[in-house]
């Protein structure tokens, strides 16, 4: 019987949720990809392991 | 050959900035025997900043040159110095420049003829970077028998139109000087982290539309390699492009400096590091007043005078510099770790 029959436990998303998600993924990839094109083009520097800053000697030429 | 003394000490600043202001205040406070005149676009901005100078100080309403003739201009404003500052070697003024826009600073450095025509100086570059780049890399190669390479990293700025220039340098291209030829580069690539003098520190820096690499191949004939970045955040370089999307803020706060030099000493490569961690606008204005000075005290050829330039006694010009309050330092202790 029809009337007896159950209804289905999830609904069926609208087509426009699903466009906005996919839409919002693709967005965060975008912008992962860029930050991760940031973060790893060039190349890190070294700490100094030791040694420091001082005043430059402006009479001292060694 | 030098520039011609006058008894005339009457120095005229365009551009009432933040770099213009402390250059005012600069040159008034060493010599009491200068006048300033202040000239900016806007009125109100000189007549407010003379009104903290002094009787020394006052504030005139047009760019060009006019009745009494200065001994020396200076121009502190942003942009577009080429056309003031061929009115004024025309008239025998003396010119010192504190632009770092690279077409403005590329044509300034063609009038070194017309500056000799008329027996006058043009220091073209007088500021941070360029500037005391130049000043503290010929203090750095004096102490090398070869000098091969020379990088420059700068943090940092000083009033708003800097941080304009700032961003602009950020989204335009990078001129290099690779092997004794030019070498263009898109602004914001070659990420290099740069250690500035304390308490800056480390800073994430990336190539960008700077002078330095203009100008100091001319001061430094024999260098093979100029590299010049700046530090900027991920942010400054996603949106540099673009619009500023946040107005600058009036005073740019503390910057620093960053100058790296190889080459042969006694048959070993070494490379030398020094730099000077100051506000941007105090050390521009600084550099500007102790080359306004030399110009009064006629101790500059004539022509076109590069900060570094071997003909300079830039020992002196440090001293002055340090007498003011802008304190270089150099790195000791190891070896430059940088892969410039």
């Amino acid at each position: 019987m029809l009337a007896n029959r159950r209804r289905p436990r999830f609904r069926p998303v609208s087509v426009s949720f699903m466009k906005l998600l996919r839409r919002a993924l693709m967005a965060l990839s975008m912008a992962g990809m860029i930050a991760g094109a940031l973060r790893i083009r060039g190349r890190g520097g070294v700490a100094p392991q030791n040694g420091g800053w001082r005043e430059l000697p402006l009479d001292d030429p060694s | 050959m030098t520039a011609s003394s006058s008894a005339n000490r009457l120095v005229r600043v365009v551009g009432g900035g933040a770099v213009g202001a402390r250059l005012a205040r600069a040159v008034l406070a060493a010599d009491v025997s200068v006048e300033l005149e202040i000239v900016d676009a806007q009125p109100e901005v000189a007549n407010a900043l003379i009104t903290g100078l002094g009787d020394r100080a006052r504030a005139v309403g047009e760019l060009g040159v006019t009745n009494p003739e200065p001994q020396v201009v200076v121009l502190a404003r942003p942009k577009s110095h080429l056309e003031i500052a061929s009115k004024a070697l025309s008239a025998g003024i003396h010119v010192v420049s504190v632009c770092d826009d690279v077409a403005d600073v590329r044509a300034l450095l063609t009038l070194d003829r017309l500056a000799r025509r008329h027996d006058a100086t043009i220091v073209v570059g007088a500021a941070m970077s360029p500037g005391l780049s130049g000043l503290v890399a010929r203090h750095l190669a004096s102490r090398l028998d070869e000098l091969d390479e020379i990088h420059v990293a700068v943090h940092g700025t000083g009033g708003p139109e800097c941080a304009i220039q700032h961003h602009r340098a950020l989204g335009g291209t990078a001129l290099g000087w690779h092997d004794r030829s030019w070498m263009e580069r898109p602004a914001g690539s070659g990420r290099e982290l740069a250690w500035f003098p304390e308490p800056i520190g480390a800073k994430d820096c990336y190539r960008a539309e700077l002078v330095d690499p203009l100008v100091l191949p001319r001061a430094f004939p024999e260098v093979r390699r100029v590299t010049a970045r700046m530090s900027a955040t991920r942010r400054d370089r996603l949106t540099a492009r673009l619009p500023m999307l946040t107005p600058p803020h009036p005073e740019g706060g503390l910057g620093g400096l960053r100058v790296e030099l190889r080459g042969q000493r006694n048959g070993e490569r070494v490379a030398l590091v020094a730099g000077v961690a100051e506000r941007t606008a105090v050390a521009a204005a600084q550099v500007a007043a102790v080359f306004t000075l030399s110009l009064l005290r006629s101790e500059l050829p004539v022509g076109l005078v590069l900060p570094g330039d071997v003909a300079l006694d830039t020992d002196r010009l440090l001293e002055r510099l340090a007498a003011a309050g802008v304190v270089m330092h150099e790195f000791v202790g190891t070896e430059s770790r940088s892969s410039w």
